[in-house]
């Protein structure tokens, strides 16, 4: 008996020892030349057979001139906490996507733009002003991403069902709501408790959902309580828009139970079919395709504003995008590092992203010559055209609330629940705002008030 | 006391008058030496870690960590309403949930004691909840307790309601429906301690008690109750220090609805705090300090607990 285990421990190392070294010799560096890896990460699920693709394509040719191979993984779950984790290792991946570039810059696990040979020249070409001012990518006079595409945002409406309640224009089609007022008299309209149909729904258990309504603000007033000419807060801005919601509420019109329901659960709702109007990213195209497909017609618009005379540019948020391993350049070599950079973020491949249904370009002038592929829903096209009345809202001045309620907070627990004045709430959390600014000011020697103020900023349209 | 023994086998150490030898020493420092690893770097240093942050104001950005003295827990008793909101809450779930899951875990304990067909199957079943995972209890009680749900589809059918009831939209119903979940997550496993002392009582003495004529409800109260009242003590403490410690199932099921009026200490801390639940830009130096007070909290209870039920141990 022991000879047999002792000949079956043997056969099983041999054939371990085989397999160890069998992966070991397929390695790429073999298989493709002298070529050196490149490995990406990215947490962008949504992009990644598409991406992948044209990463293959790379690979094929110019991959080959600049001697490396890209490795593209997309990591799924905590993206943010996966990256930490193998930067604490020293596993980090040669470029990656990420949101904390600061604290990545000033722990120098990244490089800067401008430090790359022909870095500076390639900013410029590619920086508007709207980018300098907005986007974080830069820190201490430094940049360390450029824009790559950017969500926008809007209201999506159950077309089936608003010809079904006769909302609907000269033509017969289904007629989105355009202002406030008809936005809640639209839900109103939608509504039939007794067949479970509700005019909208409002999820806000995990997500910021009530940030829609500060987007709303946004469209109708150029600010969403912050205001960048005066680097002063003024919440009081977003009364209209937050009673327009509550009056929805009285009206029996959102679906109950709001504050229980996840975005993703709202979503599943609404592709059913009962729900009028939902919020939406340009993400949920996909979402409404594959993941919940909506068993109605669905289409998207403009959110709505508070008159229709007086519109400002609506909100959009910046995604996507890699930073450079600073390590990896000083290995490879800045140069190599920068052509593999400006590949990812140049115009053909956001074209490409975008015409297949994957993301908006943050450059609105591929959008215009881009022409989106026919399988993709039509929605899509309409969320690329609310690029070009879209702008992304500035970094706001820093502040110290010391323990007190936030915005959130006050929506949450006051604003929603309907407890307490809800002008005099946001008084005092605009005064509570702005004294704060100071307290922050003074325990923070490396804030400059002057990156958070922009005295010609309009956004009006 | 400690004294050294030299044997035909080898040394052997004699520690409070028993005979180890020096092998089984090793051994067993060895056996324990993962959890002692684990304890002091999964236990300790967070602990210590969040001792220091909490004296910090600290966002994950090292030229935004600031040393703050006092602020963070001047700001917690001064400012924060929300918290002491949360706390408040914290009591009123406990006080929901206990006297449901004590009471049913033990009822079930003495059924399952006596000799009847299937009560080891029973036993596995009832204990099964408490392994599955907290998230998908709560999603799946959450889908259940929904507008739409199985629950209000029940009633409806029923003929109980006439219109479907807002679980979540009321605090109290809220923390009724928390309270249901949470208990057939938690009573197995009470279940199983309260089985295992029943099972520790002699039989003769409720064969005395038979002779001398004592009823069902005398022999509960006079002979089991008391007899396993040691155990009764331990079970209320961990099941009151298990509910104000609950986090992940309000995180799922209601994530602090209506309002953030569900909240409790822990889920208020880690959906306002915890990087992954709460912004990037989180004073994780105040959810620190938040969790120091907390956790103060708790040992206050739990020493005030223990001195007023000090007599239970002494019952039998």
């Amino acid at each position: 008996m022991k000879k047999i285990l002792k000949v079956m421990a043997c056969a099983l190392s041999l054939v371990m020892a085989a397999s160890v070294c069998a992966c070991s010799s397929g390695g790429t560096e073999q298989a493709d030349g002298n070529l050196r890896e490149i490995t990406i990460w990215t947490g962008d699920s949504h992009s990644k057979n598409v991406i992948k693709g044209i990463v293959d394509e790379f690979n094929k040719e110019k991959g080959k001139e600049l001697g490396v191979k890209l490795v593209y993984t997309v990591k799924e779950g905590d993206y943010a906490q996966t990256l930490d984790l193998a930067i604490a290792s020293n596993q980090a991946p040669d470029m990656f996507g990420c949101f904390a570039t600061q604290k990545y810059a000033e722990n120098g696990d990244i490089i800067a733009i401008n430090d790359l040979p022909g870095g500076q020249e390639y900013l410029d070409s590619v920086l508007d002003e709207e980018a300098k001012r907005t986007f974080v990518t830069t820190y201490d006079g430094k940049s360390y991403k450029v824009p790559y595409y950017v969500n926008t945002f809007g209201l999506a409406y159950n077309e089936d069902l608003f010809k079904e309640c006769g909302i609907v224009d000269e033509n017969g089609n289904a007629k989105a709501p355009e202002t406030y007022a008809e936005f809640v008299e639209d839900a109103k309209k939608l509504t039939d408790a007794s067949k479970n149909q509700y005019g909208f729904i409002l999820p806000f258990k995990n997500t910021t959902s009530y940030s829609n309504f500060l987007n709303m603000t946004f469209s109708s007033k150029g600010t969403k309580g912050y205001d960048p000419v005066t680097g002063v807060y003024d919440y009081t801005v977003v009364e209209p828009a937050f009673e327009a919601m509550l009056q929805m509420k009285h009206d029996g019109s959102i679906y109950p139970g709001g504050d229980s329901i996840d975005n993703d659960m709202a979503r599943a709702i609404f592709a059913e079919g009962q729900i009028g109007m939902i919020f939406t990213g340009s993400y949920d195209v996909a979402v409404f395709t594959s993941q919940f497909p909506a068993k109605c017609n669905w289409s998207v618009t403009a959110l709505p504003t508070e008159t229709k005379d007086e519109k400002y540019m609506q909100n959009s948020a910046n995604s996507g995008g890699l930073v450079i391993n600073k390590k990896t350049a000083e290995e490879v070599g800045g140069d190599v590092m920068l052509e593999i950079f400006k590949w990812y973020h140049s115009d053909e491949v956001l074209q490409e992203l975008y015409e297949q249904g994957v993301s908006i370009p943050y450059n609105n002038e591929i959008i215009k010559r881009a022409r989106v592929n026919k399988d993709v829903h039509p929605a899509w096209s309409i969320f690329g055209e609310l690029r070009a009345i879209s702008s992304v809202y500035p970094n706001e001045m820093p502040t110290d609330l010391e323990g007190t309620p936030a915005f959130k907070d006050i929506f949450k627990t006051n604003i929603w629940p309907e407890e307490g004045n809800m002008h005099e709430l946001l008084v005092d959390l605009s005064n509570r705002s702005n004294a704060g600014i100071e307290k922050k000011f003074s325990v923070n020697e490396n804030l400059k008030r002057e990156d958070y103020i922009i005295p010609d900023y309009n956004t009006k349209r | 006391m400690k004294s050294v023994d030299k044997t035909a086998k080898g040394t052997a150490f004699t520690i409070r008058g028993k005979k180890y030898q020096k092998d089984t020493v090793f051994w067993s420092y060895i056996m324990i030496s993962t959890e002692l690893i684990g304890f002091l770097a999964f236990t300790l240093y967070p602990i210590l870690w969040a001792l220091r942050l909490s004296w910090f104001s600290y966002d994950g950005i090292p030229s935004n960590t600031r040393f703050v003295g006092w602020t963070n827990f001047i700001n917690i008793f001064k400012n924060d309403i929300i918290y002491w909101r949360a706390v408040l809450t914290t009591f009123e779930f406990a006080l929901v949930k206990i006297p449901m899951e004590i009471p049913f875990a033990l009822f079930l304990a003495v059924i399952l004691s006596k000799k009847m067909k299937g009560s080891g199957f029973y036993r596995t079943m009832f204990f099964m909840p408490n392994v599955v995972s907290v998230a998908i209890i709560g999603l799946i009680f959450s889908n259940m307790f929904s507008h739409m749900g199985v629950i209000n589809r029940m009633l409806s059918d029923a003929h109980l309601i006439k219109e479907n009831i807002g679980w979540f939209d009321h605090k109290w119903t809220s923390l009724f429906s928390l309270a249901i979940t949470d208990t057939w997550h938690t009573f197995g496993i009470n279940l199983l301690y309260f089985m295992s002392a029943i099972s520790n009582i002699p039989e003769d003495i409720y064969e005395s008690a038979k002779l001398d004529g004592a009823g069902r409800f005398s022999t509960f109260f006079k002979i089991t109750l008391p007899c396993i009242a040691p155990v009764f003590q331990i079970i209320i403490m961990m099941s009151v220090i298990g509910t104000l410690n609950t986090s992940d199932i309000v995180l799922v099921m209601t994530n602090g609805a209506p309002g953030g009026q569900t909240y409790t200490m822990m889920p208020y801390m880690t959906s306002k705090f915890v990087p992954g639940f709460a912004e990037t830009t989180a004073n994780i130096g105040y959810g620190c300090s938040i969790a120091i007070v907390s956790a103060l909290i708790m040992l206050a209870i739990t020493l005030i607990y223990n001195k007023f039920s000090a007599r239970l141990k002494n019952m039998y």
